[in-house]
């Protein structure tokens, strides 16, 4: 399947139902995009996590209680698209060849205005310069610029590894590259298959038509984001959840 | 002053301010002390992860040699593409900041251990050894690996050595029950129609990563049931097709009744109980543990335990499996239950592997190995452990117990700082993953025997040894002779006598499929496959392979399985808890973090889960400190409320526990709070709890 690289948008659809929380993407995240490991000081509310795994609960009490895990990371909203429109930097922009929303650190100054505008929490605030243990750097990610504090940083669909797909294409004549070709971190590193990743232009791919499952439901739809990531989940209590109160389950989770 | 107003108004209109703006954002970020990634060729090369004996293909992105990062081989037969959290991490461990750098020697009731030069530690070690003191035990927490070999070659060559190889708790149980060597185990999980899981993580890092993505797909085409068996609903209840909410400690019990049931109403298998010697004996034992006795203890309704009982009799080939942290009573019921339904050596049961054939190597002595839990109390007077495998935890309670007290040494090999403050130990610095040659035998939940190769691409730091060279030092220091040679060259033997065998499959992850070894033309040819990642995996065994006798009454003497005389049900407990084998104990990338400390997914150290009704009557909220005290001590934690978890239990993490601390027994460790019984196990201990105030 190969698609023209002039038109993709790319997505990711999650199968919630086979989420077991392990936590691979977020790690898997952090080593592709050299994010540093906590500051001693850190906390859920200002640690750096381009991919969170967060817990949703029925609600009963035990033994009745059942949870599933949500990964949330950047929705990659295709409309409106709250951070773009309120940066003063220019430091986010939509990328129209592949739909995707990048962030561009060096040129933010660290207002923090599209912390507060990302109605996802999926931003994240550096608030320490990173630091890895003595000898540990030699192991940072060297497609990707590390990021001192100061600056937002946030999931850009690892925007590095298109980037290398697509030079790979060129090199080998090709302007199209396929969806197997590139692939993020975290959908390479999930365990159960949870996490699909591909163009949401292409009819035929995998993602386009999971979108299109009677399973599928995105975040906060109402909106009108268009966010690019799609949840599957059979649970009807996890859908009622999503449209009701998902603003409160994340809200705690988020940064700044 | 009208014109320098109106050229500083103007100056806004133009790019300048904005430029000046952007420059000064560019230039604050580009500061020496913020690291920069390596510079150089990428490369990518294929290795085996050492990590656990799960032994998952891996590729390697690098920069040179050194790795930048890591992702599972595509249709890798044991992990298939995927690897854990730890695994992600494996190339961080060589720049860990606990990482031994030299020799150093602890000494009994202190946390500050003594630096030694390398020779100098050989000479105390030499001297320790054959100053005729008394038995020596070696601990192989990995068995099956050359190292292992060259252990045992030790335990043979010398009276006064003991070679104790330890395997899956549960398989150690069941090794004791048989009459004869059962040989290498294994579960058969792909085989097994019905999964009754007494709290083994299956969906969470249990066995081979890809292992929670083979049993939902196994469970979509209603091939296979999961009954998980646990006191909270942890990720792998929530997702088996039966949770069946059992108090902490009543495991055992539970199991035990499944039992019973089984022989009341004689659902067992008739040619397995032909096999079994003490089968009267242990029939009358096991009527005590009837349902209802047991309901009480387990919360468990007696229906719950018959209907249980009876689908784990029909719905053939039935396995029962345990978690890698269970006490020793939950092994031996466990491994009774499989017994009793005839699964062990059958299609979808516990399997008996055929031995990897390296005989022509390491001939073995046919000496039957015995469990630490057979050893003397008291009698050890010197412990050699190979610390240096990640996620292989020994229960301090049951060294210190067969350890001669006050005057025993512990001999270890560790990348990192460790220490007992109840003996003299020496830790002797090992190498990680990445530096050394090293083979890995195969995961648990595989049914054939399997080995796959770990290449050395990194330089070691000086000083450091790896199992195999700490095996020739310590022989060396015994006056003992052991297989010589270097590691690689060891290892090579070994995959050529494989080759010669002609038996079993090998994996080629640069063509992506396994073939026979038969088409294999040379050893050198499977050397390249194994070196590059890939996996030899031996033929199934043949036949019917249950074992001819067996004595179950051995392991229940010395289990002692009693039901509790009364349940007050306004008593708390407190249970140590660890939500993944691999890493709990041993010390992992600080990138985990994200995990834990940064997302609230996994719990910390000194973190608890709470019920919300347990804490609501205490007054306590989700993220108030708590103060736990037992007749044994007291410690603070962060309170965890959810949902998940059942009332009046509470689940403290020891997650890095031994990481945090130079000492195993610090304040941090919860386990130090539990009650310990005889077989070393931890035990649901009652505790009160307390709101700390700021």
């Amino acid at each position: 399947m190969e698609t023209n690289h002039t038109s993709p948008r790319y997505g990711m659809v999650i199968d919630v139902d086979r989420c077991t929380g392990c936590g691979n993407c977020m790690v898997a995240c952090a080593v592709e995009n050299n994010v540093p490991p906590a500051d001693p000081k850190a906390t859920e509310r200002t640690g750096t996590t381009w991919m969170r795994v967060s817990k949703l609960e029925n609600g009963l009490p035990f033994p009745e209680n059942r949870s599933v895990y949500l990964p949330v990371s950047c929705q990659q909203c295709d409309h409106h698209t709250p951070c773009v429109s309120v940066c003063p930097q220019n430091a986010v922009e939509y990328d129209t060849e592949s739909g995707i929303v990048a962030q561009i650190p060096v040129r933010c100054f660290g207002c923090r205005y599209c912390v507060t505008a990302c109605p996802y929490h999926a931003r994240y605030y550096n608030w320490w310069d990173p630091v890895w243990p003595e000898g540990m750097e030699k192991t940072l990610n060297p497609d990707v610029s590390t990021r001192m504090r100061g600056v937002v940083e946030k999931c850009n669909f690892c925007h590095g590894r298109l980037q290398a797909a697509r030079a790979k294409a060129a090199a080998e004549g090709r302007r199209t590259i396929a969806d197997a070709e590139y692939v993020p971190a975290c959908g390479e590193s999930c365990p159960t298959h949870a996490i699909h990743f591909g163009n949401l232009s292409d009819p035929n791919s995998d993602v386009s038509m999971l979108s299109k499952d009677k399973r599928a439901f995105r975040l906060l739809e109402e909106l009108g984001t268009e966010p690019k990531v799609y949840f599957l989940s059979e649970q009807d209590w996890v859908h009622a959840i999503v449209k009701n109160k998902i603003s409160t389950e994340l809200k705690g989770h988020g940064n700044g | 002053m009208q014109f320098v107003g109106g050229s500083a108004l103007g100056l806004l209109f133009t790019p300048i301010p904005w430029k000046v703006l952007n420059d000064s954002a560019i230039w604050t970020q580009n500061w020496p002390w913020i690291p920069a990634p390596l510079t150089g060729e990428f490369t990518s090369f294929g290795t085996t992860c050492t990590l656990c004996q799960s032994a998952c293909g891996m590729r390697a992105r690098s920069v040179g040699k050194q790795p930048v990062s890591l992702s599972g081989i595509p249709g890798h037969p044991f992990n298939n593409g995927s690897l854990c959290t730890a695994g992600i991490l494996a190339h961080h461990l060589r720049y860990h900041p606990s990482r031994l750098r030299q020799p150093i020697k602890f000494l009994p009731g202190t946390g500050y251990g003594t630096p030694l030069s390398s020779t100098t530690v050989v000479d105390e070690i030499s001297r320790c050894l054959n100053g005729n003191r008394g038995p020596v035990v070696i601990l192989d927490g990995r068995p099956g690996r050359t190292a292992s070999a060259l252990f045992g070659q030790l335990g043979e060559a010398h009276p006064a050595v003991r070679y104790i190889p330890m395997s899956a708790p549960a398989f150690d149980v069941l090794h004791t029950m048989s009459d004869a060597p059962l040989g290498p185990l294994g579960y058969d999980i792909d085989g097994a129609r019905l999964l009754v899981n007494f709290g083994a993580p299956l969906f969470d890092a249990w066995g081979t990563p890809s292992r929670a993505s083979k049993v939902m797909d196994t469970r979509a085409s209603k091939t296979q049931t999961v009954i998980h068996v646990e006191a909270l609903c942890s990720r792998s209840a929530s997702r088996s097709d039966q949770w069946i909410a059992a108090r902490p400690g009543s495991e055992a019990l539970l199991a035990l009744s499944l039992a019973c049931v089984m022989i009341e109403e004689k659902l067992y298998s008739a040619a397995a109980a032909r096999t079994i010697g003490d089968f009267g004996e242990f029939s009358d034992y096991i009527r005590t543990f009837s349902p209802e006795a047991v309901s009480g203890a387990s919360g468990v309704r007696p229906e719950t335990i018959r209907t249980t009982a009876r689908a784990f009799a029909s719905q053939s080939p039935a396995l029962a499996i345990v978690g890698n942290d269970a006490s020793y009573e939950t092994c031996a019921a466990v491994m009774a239950l499989n017994i009793l339904a005839g699964t062990v050596g059958h299609t979808g049961g516990v399997a008996r592997r055929n031995a990897i054939p390296d005989a022509a190597v390491f001939p073995s002595s046919g000496v039957r190995a015995v469990s630490l839990h057979d050893v003397p109390d008291h009698s050890i007077c010197t412990l050699i452990i190979d610390e240096s495998l990640s996620g292989c935890t020994l229960s301090d309670a049951l060294l210190e117990k067969k350890l001669v007290p006050k005057d025993a040494t512990i001999i270890s090999l560790s990348p990192f700082v460790t220490s007992r403050p109840y003996c003299t130990q020496y830790v002797v610095p090992s190498t990680v993953m990445f530096e050394t040659m090293s083979d890995v035998p195969g995961p648990i939940d595989a049914a054939v025997s399997s080995l796959a190769v770990s290449a050395a691409v990194l330089q070691a730091p000086d000083g450091m040894m790896d199992a195999v060279q700490f095996a020739q030092m310590l022989g060396r220091a015994l006056g003992s002779t052991t297989a010589s040679g270097t590691t690689e060259e060891l290892v090579k033997q070994r995959v050529a006598a494989i080759h010669a065998s002609k038996r079993g499959t090998v994996f080629a992850p640069s063509t992506g499929v396994s073939t026979a070894l038969q088409q294999c033309a040379s050893a050198d040819e499977l050397w390249s496959a194994l070196a590059e990642g890939g996996c030899w995996m031996d033929d199934a065994a043949r036949g019917d392979n249950a074992p001819a006798a067996m004595t179950l009454m051995n392991a229940f003497r010395a289990a002692q399985i009693s039901l509790p005389q009364s349940h007050n049900v306004d008593q708390l407990f407190v249970v140590p808890f660890a939500e993944t084998t691999i890493y709990n104990g041993t010390p992992v990338s600080p990138l985990l973090s994200k995990v834990s400390q940064e997302s609230g997914l996994r719990l910390s150290l000194r973190q608890a889960y709470v019920n919300p009704a347990t804490a609501m009557a205490r007054s306590v909220a989700n993220g108030e400190t708590i103060s736990l005290t037992t007749k044994n001590g007291s410690m603070t934690v962060q309170a965890k409320v959810d949902a998940s978890v059942m009332p009046d239990v509470i689940f403290v993490s020891i997650a890095g526990s031994r990481e945090s601390s130079v000492s195993a027994h610090s304040a941090h460790d919860v386990r130090l709070l539990c009650n310990v019984n005889e077989n070393g196990s931890f035990s649901s201990t009652p505790v009160s709890l307390q709101k700390v105030t700021a």
